[in-house]
C-alpha cells in the first residue's frame, strides 16, 4: 500500500472538547488546521460548507456524527476530528429536512474515492463502533484520540514524520 | 444481469462504501450485475436501470418508473438487514420478470 491511500492525520488534526456555536465554525476551526498542514487549498473550506448546505452529512451511526468532506480542493487526504463540548446540529443526510445534534465531527478529504475504498470502509467500521465513539467523545486529550485512531486503523493512516521521530 | 444505478448528492464517500457493500451482496447471491454511478439530480431521467439505489431522501420519481430504494443503511448499519432482504427480494422480482 502507498503513501497515498493513507489518510494523514495528527495531534493538531484533532479538536477534543470544542467550543463552537454552529456546524461553520466547526468546518472553519478543522480547516485552518488542514490549511496549515498543507492538506487543503483554502477554497475547501467554502467547498465543505456549500456543499453541506446541498448535500448535508449528519449521521445517525453509534452515535450522531458528521462527516463533511469533499475532493475539491483536497491536496492531500487527510482526517480530521473534533468532539464537541455542546452537539450541534447538523443536516441529515437521509432527510436534509431533519436536524441531528452531532457530537462528533470527522472532516476529511479524499484526493481519489476509488483508491482510498478500503480506507472509507474502515472508517464506517469505527462510525458503527459505540464504544470507539463513545471514548471519543469523553476523551480530552488528543494524543490519546490520535492513539486509539492508530491502534483502530493505523495501516490507513500516516502521521508523518514528526510522530516518528518523537 | 441486473442493471444497478447508484446516486448521491455529490458525494464520494457514501456511494463508494454503498456501492462496495451492494457489490458484496450480489456477489453473495450469484446475481450477475453491473453498477454505474450517477448524481441524484439524474435519477428522474435515467432509462438504462433495473433498479436506482439511493444515499439519501429524494422525493424525485423516475419518468419511467423505475424503482427507487434509499441504501444508506448499508453506511450507518441500522436496518441494513431489512434493506439487504427488501433489496433482494426486489432483484429477484426484476430478474423472474425479465425471463
Amino acid at each position: 500500500m502507498t503513501i497515498s491511500r493513507k489518510l494523514f492525520t495528527n495531534e493538531e488534526l484533532i479538536l477534543t472538547n470544542l467550543s463552537v456555536k454552529n456546524k461553520s465554525e466547526i468546518i472553519s476551526s478543522l480547516g485552518k488546521k488542514a490549511l496549515a498542514l498543507g492538506c487543503i487549498k483554502e477554497e475547501f473550506i467554502s467547498n465543505v460548507l456549500n456543499r453541506e448546505e446541498d448535500y448535508p452529512t449528519g449521521l445517525e451511526m453509534a452515535l450522531p456524527i458528521a462527516i463533511p468532506h469533499i475532493k475539491e480542493g483536497c491536496k492531500k487526504s487527510f482526517l480530521s476530528m473534533a468532539s464537541l463540548k455542546n452537539p450541534i446540529a447538523f443536516k441529515a443526510m437521509e432527510d436534509s429536512d431533519k436536524d441531528i445534534m452531532v457530537e462528533l465531527v470527522f472532516m476529511f478529504g479524499i484526493t481519489d474515492p476509488a483508491d482510498q475504498l478500503e480506507v472509507l470502509k474502515k472508517l464506517v467500521e469505527v462510525f458503527q463502533d459505540k464504544d470507539t465513539l463513545e471514548y471519543f467523545k469523553k476523551t480530552l486529550s488528543s494524543e490519546k484520540v490520535l492513539e486509539k485512531l492508530l491502534m483502530l486503523m493505523g495501516e490507513y493512516l500516516d502521521v508523518g514524520s514528526k510522530e516518528v521521530l518523537l | 444481469m441486473i442493471k444497478i444505478v447508484v446516486a448521491c448528492g455529490g458525494g464520494i464517500f457514501t456511494t463508494t462504501v454503498v456501492t462496495d457493500k451492494l457489490k458484496d451482496i450480489l456477489y453473495e447471491n450469484n446475481i450477475r450485475h453491473t453498477i454505474t454511478p450517477a448524481k441524484i439530480t439524474e435519477i428522474t431521467g435515467i432509462d438504462y436501470a433495473d433498479l436506482i439505489v439511493v444515499t439519501g431522501k429524494t422525493s424525485e420519481k423516475n419518468r419511467k418508473g423505475i424503482p427507487i430504494m434509499i441504501g444508506l443503511s448499508l453506511f450507518t448499519g441500522v436496518g441494513a438487514e431489512e434493506f439487504i432482504k427488501e433489496f433482494l427480494e426486489k432483484v429477484k422480482k426484476i430478474q423472474e420478470a425479465k425471463k
